[in-house]
């Protein structure tokens, strides 16, 4: 509370607030918008999460059991479609309608209306995606990538799947634009830049990648569908066209994505931790830099996704280097956040679980993908189980663990209730244990050989499969206890005081909890 | 703690937690498992392999120091132990230590990685070429030296063990399950060979993990690649398609045969036949067994394989039917010898798509069943079978079967799977609309 002055002339204007289906579907209340984002996110989630226990329960053990090969492409698709879309996306964006205007000082998001309109377009662009399941041939199975010419190759589902790939990237810009204005216009007086939380900065570096990136995959799914239907040949070779050329443009989206992903992870855990240390968060100018030096970099190491396409070896060698680099800016990250708990005095909420259990998982992650980064050896790993270990390591122990966390440490907030405690820890025991069951022996699989998208493998497979297996169902299930703490929070609780936890930093502590329909009419001052 | 009051619930969970970690590790402790890379039998292989664990050790080092001194404030720093927190924020004299640092060990990293990659990227001086096409989903094989040898590399696994798989016919899975091709890619150890490679449909990856080599094969282009397995580590190494190719990319392995420069030289004069098992075909047929019985398996330090199982025989039934028999061109063959024929190539080149019952995956993969190719006019069949059709995952099996073989085929499609059309073709009909 050290910026802050405190406002209690705003919950008068509550009687504005609608009910029903006007505060719900109509709403341009950024609390409320953000509260749909969340929801939906948390909704998806599950939705991807069961496509995930399709995939392993096929995978407990060699043979066909319980689908087919062509289905089993299906699940994986979709389960990575679904889960990068709608369930990381969508909830960083619920975070932030719900925190940015908090954070900022603002009464709202900048631009309320188009606020509505980016959420309400999510649930028509996943209604299309999943009812392509309905259509003959099924939902797209050719990988989130949807490569080309494979998708040349789709039923109407790939259509589809590009209209809905449409609609969420309007979405998406749109609430990226909605950030960004409201980051540099409506910031309480006195907040400088470089005052600003890190979770607003964070989320403005990610709304710039944003739109640097989404009209590109936009781009490449629109050639992809004049492929299909109206006699082009961008990815066809047959007419003259470039399936490495897909690749390119893909990618050139899909690395700053990964970053779209992952920084306002890292914004949340610059929150959490040095709340529960009891210590300002450490070199935090660097943090800035790091962020930006990040996503600055994103822009400059899309090959190493694709360096088995036959690059010529300087092309090799530019992307070697430049990924190599990346772990510069995000090793300054995570020597800040051990520097930040050092000497401080520490306590183990469960947001503090979290966030220690992200930094820890997220660099794992990080290692792992230093050695993808070796070239040469990335022609080892390229394609295997490695990579989606990898993968696994910093989407979910990184994004969504540090969702989990910050949905701890504000949920107080939100609902004006303490959640549970001890069901708060036991949930992040549950889920990080049954994580690291599930993705650690993907590493040892991808190392011996086995090859990702595999609906069926080689006998010598079966251990670490089984084991990756059980991890899954025990990480699916434990999930819902997770839905299960936030709707008893919802519902009642020990009252939360407006600080709820231990004099931690920034304006939406300042608020009283829950926080009212409408805040900081009247802009505070920051010193 | 977290169950104080609940100490029974706390004691059953850790009973049933021990039972599973016991389940779990007793299984890994008999099996044949593994936690790294195939043992490397090239150069290439060897330095990827020694950089990989250079860097995994670099990575370690690092992952501990961290993470040590984390735990060590997790442990010391802590509110319950009365820690009081100094309020320090920021030392720009730390940042640029961690910042130069870890930028000199990358730099330390990327001299040993470039050195790698600038020798694994050098085709030129070689041997031998190979050119090797990816189709949905099979491999297919051509010697550009002058010796005319080409064929194509199948799936051996039959369907029947993939398809009914479940823990009564565990044991009669080969060791080798999803790992067996009807023919494997013969090369000589101590050469230089160098494959040009594409494919013909969507994108496939060719990958020897042993070789230390992996390439995309992609319509349009010719990428290339090479490997040169050292003397005295003849034998057989298994890879698989690593790039996501539609439904049957799981079961497009590949096998490559490994055998000695003389032997090689033997098998190309020999035209390049192949034995039963679809390894090699050489005269001097002892020294064939003393290069099945080293093969390596992919584990590497597991056992040897067993001997062949009877169960093989389908497979080898299969290979029979497939491989193109010169002398048949001009015979007449029965109805029921088409069909019996048929069949067998049916099961091996059609039912990954059209499926066992000719009802193909609807939206995806058409019928044969009452479709109007099989059931109408039969230079339309003829033709589609020949050419295949642009764009889909029907490939022109002209290049790839004989004209019996189609003749047979298409007998079969016709008359069978719930089709009774009644005509046949001979082989001579398929040769006239070549």
């Amino acid at each position: 509370m050290s910026h802050a002055a405190a406002h209690d002339h705003h919950d008068d204007h509550d009687h504005h607030m609608p009910t029903g289906f006007r505060r719900w579907f109509m709403s341009t209340n950024h609390k409320d918008i953000g509260t749909l984002y969340l929801i939906f996110s948390l909704a998806m989630l599950m939705l991807g999460g069961a496509f995930a226990l399709v995939i392993r329960a096929e995978l407990f053990q060699p043979g066909l059991q319980y689908v087919d090969p062509h289905f089993f492409n299906q699940m994986t698709t979709m389960h990575a479609l679904v889960m990068v879309f709608g369930a990381v996306m969508p909830g960083f964006v619920g975070f932030a309608n719900w925190m940015l205007p908090l954070m900022v000082g603002a009464p709202d998001m900048a631009l309320p209306r188009m606020n509505n309109w980016s959420f309400w377009i999510l649930p028509f662009a996943f209604s299309i995606l999943i009812i392509s399941f309905f259509v003959p041939g099924g939902a797209p199975a050719s990988g989130w990538t949807l490569y080309a010419p494979l998708t040349i190759q789709g039923g109407m589902s790939v259509d589809m799947a590009i209209v809905a790939i449409h609609m969420m990237g309007i979405s998406s810009i749109m609430g990226a634009i909605n950030v960004i204005v409201t980051v540099l216009n409506m910031r309480a007086p006195g907040m400088t830049l470089m005052k600003m939380p890190m979770f607003v900065w964070t989320w403005l570096i990610t709304a710039f990648l944003l739109i640097a990136v989404m009209p590109v995959f936009a781009g490449a799914v629109t050639m992809l569908l004049t492929d299909r239907h109206f006699g082009t040949a961008f990815f066809n070779p047959a007419g003259g066209g470039d399936p490495v050329l897909y690749q390119h443009i893909f990618w050139f989206f899909g690395h700053p994505e990964v970053y779209i992903m992952i920084l306002p992870a890292f914004g949340i855990i610059s929150h959490i931790i040095p709340t529960f240390a009891r210590k300002p968060l450490f070199g935090y100018s660097s943090m800035v830099f790091a962020t930006a030096a990040i996503a600055f970099l994103s822009f400059i190491v899309w090959a190493h996704h694709m360096f088995t396409v036959g690059m010529p070896l300087q092309g090799e060698l530019f992307f070697m280097y430049a990924t190599m680099l990346i772990s510069v800016p995000t090793g300054v990250k995570v020597f800040n956040w051990v520097t930040t708990m050092w000497r401080g005095s520490m306590t183990f909420e469960t947001p503090m679980l979290f966030s220690i259990g992200v930094v820890f998982l997220f660099t794992l992650g990080g290692l792992s993908g230093l050695m993808l980064a070796i070239t040469p050896a990335d022609f080892q790993y390229h394609d295997t189980y490695f990579v989606v270990a990898h993968f696994h390591y910093v989407l979910f122990a990184g994004a969504v663990m540090a969702m989990m966390g910050g949905t701890y440490f504000w949920l107080p907030k939100w609902t004006g209730h303490m959640y549970n405690e001890k069901l708060g820890k036991l949930h992040f025991w549950l889920t990080a244990i049954a994580f690291n069951i599930t993705f650690f022996p993907q590493h040892f699989l991808g190392l011996a050989g086995m090859p990702r998208r595999y609906a069926d493998y080689n006998p010598i497979f079966t251990e670490f499969n089984v084991m990756s297996s059980v991890g899954a169902f025990c990480l699916g299930f434990s999930q819902l206890l997770f839905i299960y703490i936030i709707i008893s929070t919802v519902r009642g609780g020990k009252k939360a005081t407006a600080e709820v936890w231990d004099n931690p930093e920034g304006l939406e502590w300042t608020v009283p909890s829950p926080a009212p329909f409408h805040t900081f009419d009247t802009p505070p001052t920051v010193k | 703690m977290l169950f104080s009051q609940h100490s029974k619930l706390s004691e059953r969970l850790s009973v049933l937690s021990a039972s599973l970690f016991a389940l779990l590790f007793s299984g890994l402790a008999q099996a044949d498992y593994r936690l790294n890379f195939q043992d490397p039998v090239t150069g290439v292989a060897r330095d990827i392999y020694g950089l990989h664990m250079l860097i995994f050790w670099i990575c370690v080092v690092i992952f501990v120091l961290v993470f040590g001194v984390m735990f060590y404030s997790i442990f010391k720093h802590r509110k319950s132990k009365n820690y009081e927190a100094s309020q320090f924020s920021h030392s720009t004299a730390v940042e640029v230590i961690w910042t130069i640092i870890p930028f000199l060990i990358l730099v330390g990293m990327a001299i040993p990685a470039t050195q790698v990659l600038i020798k694994m990227e050098d085709t030129t001086k070689s041997d031998l070429t190979v050119k090797i096409t990816g189709y949905q989903w099979k491999w297919g094989y051509e010697y550009m030296d002058g010796s005319d040898i080409s064929f194509y590399s199948t799936l051996s696994t039959p369907r029947t063990q993939i398809d009914q798989f479940n823990a009564e016919t565990k044991t009669d899975i080969g060791e080798h399950y999803l790992l067996e091709t009807d023919k494997a890619l013969i090369v000589p150890s101590g050469k230089k060979v160098r494959a040009l490679i594409t494919a013909n449909d969507v994108i496939h990856a060719w990958w020897i993990p042993a070789f230390g080599v992996k390439k995309d094969a992609i319509p349009g282009y010719i990428n290339e690649l090479w490997f040169n397995v050292d003397e005295g580590k003849e034998g057989i190494y298994r890879g698989n398609c690593a790039e996501l190719c539609g439904k049957d990319h799981a079961y497009m392995p590949i096998v490559v045969q490994v055998v000695t420069s003389d032997q090689y030289d033997q098998w190309v004069a020999g035209g390049g036949q192949f034995n039963a098992k679809g390894f090699a075909s050489l005269d001097d047929a002892s020294q064939l067994e003393m290069v099945a019985e080293t093969e390596e398996s992919i584990e590497g330090e597991g056992e040897q394989p067993p001997a062949e199982p009877a169960k093989s025989s389908f497979a080898e039934s299969v290979i029979e039917a497939v491989v193109p028999s010169a002398e048949a061109s001009d015979a007449q063959l029965s109805v029921d010898q088409l069909m019996a024929k048929g069949e067998k190539i049916y099961s091996v080149q059609c039912v990954a798509c059209h499926q066992a019952n000719g009802a193909g995956i609807p939206g995806v993969f058409p019928a044969i069943t009452g479709s109007a190719i099989a059931t109408g006019n039969i230079d339309a069949h003829i033709d589609i079978i020949l050419n295949g059709k642009p764009g889909t995952a029907m490939a022109a099996y002209g290049r790839q079967l004989s004209d019996e073989d189609i003749a047979a085929v298409i007998t079969y499609q016709r008359n069978a799977l719930g089709n009774s059309v009644g005509d046949s073709v001979q082989a001579a009909d398929i040769a006239a609309k070549r």
